[in-house]
């Protein structure tokens, strides 16, 4: 198998996002803009440093009019709004921000740009819900799920829940687990959406069914927010203002769970703490089975006593994810990834964090990546 | 069960991949395309076989037999004239292992649906001349 030729040789050298918000009376644009701003800004660099763009346009509400500026924000777009100049590299993926990180470092190894901005803004419709589905009729992917009431991917994960509550006796109660970490550790994070609101057992055992066995709670909170990160070379990374966060390794998520290990060089158990991608609860289950902190089978008893929590074996989530701080596609993972590795944690910070996971997306189903990012 | 929809559910839209699949909806038929190189029956409809990438794809009639092989309740209104509670469940065609496609469970009660269940496929109308495969308890 292929190895990595970039190890350490490109870093996250600066962070910026914004408050997460329900709904605004401020344009996508600006918030993505203030976003970038803040992340230039953090690295200690100016707009004119700028010579590079990945981001991820798509809003993945059914409810989206994929309109440029007003509920997505494309490379073309930005680039404009920012006032970049000649940039370089200028680029839209799909996915989410570790695979436009895992792109970013080629980019800049290379030579061809000094740094590149990764961005991600996210809309939640307003006056609308975010899972609404108002069309007459269903192309593409649709047509085999709109027709029967299959709206995002919530029936999706409805469905492995099912079967695995099926096949390893694990239970909601134990589910409970995985939202009930995210949501403690959301209070110790200032920008996370459900900061204030504790959930108790019972509120979660009382939720809203949406697509049953998923309740209201094992999915993400949609807001209208931003994350930005700057990429550079390690040699760039180390003038800058904050310990750079090196990229040790990239791994697509369709690749087995523990090439993220191989391809860094950084054992499971070198790794201090874990952001692992949690849109919808019971992915984190799935995730911990395949990179192998547990057996297949055995997650819903991993994730119980306190065992992902801040002091446990492995901190998981350790901003509250995506069910606490709000659904911003993989980017607040991205961000606490970086913050942890970084020591800028505050509250939330596991002491010696020499190695930092980031996961992003569904094992097997889509084209993530997972990152693992390192102190030098 | 809610075997009751209201008239405007969102219409398939066929292309060129899918034309026939509801084209044999419409008569009645569970049809998807096969691979004459390696046997594989591709869902959703491909012209070029994702397993060995043969460009030979024969439409069969499958049986309409198979099992849940998973299940959730839609409890809210997401999409425009489908109506809670709603049974859909992803079901294991008996033609070949791991060939699974989603539907509503019909002529049983949402909570009684269970995994393993054996079912059979139904066609409903929604539309003139548009009809949905659904499978149903059999």
């Amino acid at each position: 198998m292929p190895g990595w030729n970039l190890r350490n040789r490109a870093a996250i050298v600066g962070v910026g996002y914004t408050p997460m918000l329900r709904s605004t009376d401020r344009s996508l644009g600006t918030i993505a803009v203030e976003a970038a701003l803040a992340a230039i800004a953090d690295a200690g660099l100016t707009r004119e440093d700028i010579d590079g763009y990945i981001g991820m346009p798509n809003a993945p509400s059914p409810a989206a009019r994929h309109l440029d500026g007003v509920d997505e924000i494309s490379a073309v777009y930005l680039a404009a709004a920012l006032g970049m100049k000649e940039p370089a590299w200028l680029m839209d993926q799909s996915g989410q921000p570790t695979g436009a990180v895992a792109a970013a470092c080629h980019v800049v190894a290379s030579g061809l740009c000094n740094y590149v901005l990764v961005l991600r803004t996210m809309y939640n419709p307003v006056g609308r819900r975010y899972q609404e589905a108002s069309q007459t009729s269903a192309g593409g992917p649709l047509q085999y799920g709109l027709p029967y009431g299959v709206s995002g991917g919530i029936a999706m994960l409805a469905h492995w829940l099912q079967r695995y509550m099926h096949d390893y006796g694990a239970t909601r109660e134990a589910l409970y687990s995985v939202v009930a970490n995210d949501r403690r550790h959301a209070r110790l994070n200032p920008v996370a959406y459900w900061r204030d609101k504790e959930l108790t057992l019972d509120d979660y055992m009382n939720a809203r069914p949406i697509y049953a066995p998923m309740c209201v709670f094992d999915c993400d909170i949609p807001v209208t927010a931003a994350g930005a990160v700057i990429v550079t070379t390690a040699e760039r990374a180390r003038d800058l203002r904050h310990p750079p966060a090196y990229v040790s390794g990239v791994a697509n998520s369709l690749q087995p769970g523990s090439r993220i290990f191989e391809i860094s060089g950084v054992a499971r158990k070198d790794v201090q703490v874990a952001q692992i991608y949690d849109g919808f609860s019971p992915f984190v289950w799935n995730w911990l089975e395949r990179l192998g902190y547990c057996g297949t089978g055995e997650a819903h008893l991993y994730t119980q006593d306190g065992r992902i929590g801040l002091g446990g074996e492995t901190p998981i989530n350790t901003f509250g994810g995506q069910l606490g701080e709000g659904r911003l596609h993989g980017m607040g993972h991205l961000r606490e990834g970086v913050m942890q590795v970084m020591g800028r944690a505050g509250e939330r910070q596991v002491p010696g964090v020499q190695h930092s996971l980031v996961v992003n997306g569904f094992v097997g189903s889509h084209p993530y990546f997972n990152l693992m990012l390192s102190r030098g | 069960m809610n075997d009751a929809q209201s008239p405007q559910r969102p219409i398939p839209e066929p292309d060129a991949d899918s034309a026939p699949y509801w084209q044999a909806a419409s008569e009645g038929r569970l049809s998807l395309p096969q691979c004459a190189a390696c046997g594989r029956i591709a869902f959703p409809p491909r012209q070029i076989c994702p397993a060995c990438n043969a460009s030979r794809m024969e439409w069969i009639t499958l049986s309409g037999r198979g099992t849940v092989y998973s299940h959730c309740v839609m409890h809210e209104r997401f999409v425009r004239g489908v109506n809670p509670p709603l049974a859909i469940g992803q079901i294991e065609l008996e033609e070949q292992a791991g060939l699974r496609l989603v539907t509503n469970l019909l002529g049983c009660a949402p909570e009684a649906v269970r995994i393993g269940m054996p079912v059979e496929a139904v066609f409903e109308e929604i539309a003139p001349g548009v009809r949905l495969p659904q499978f149903r308890p059999r």
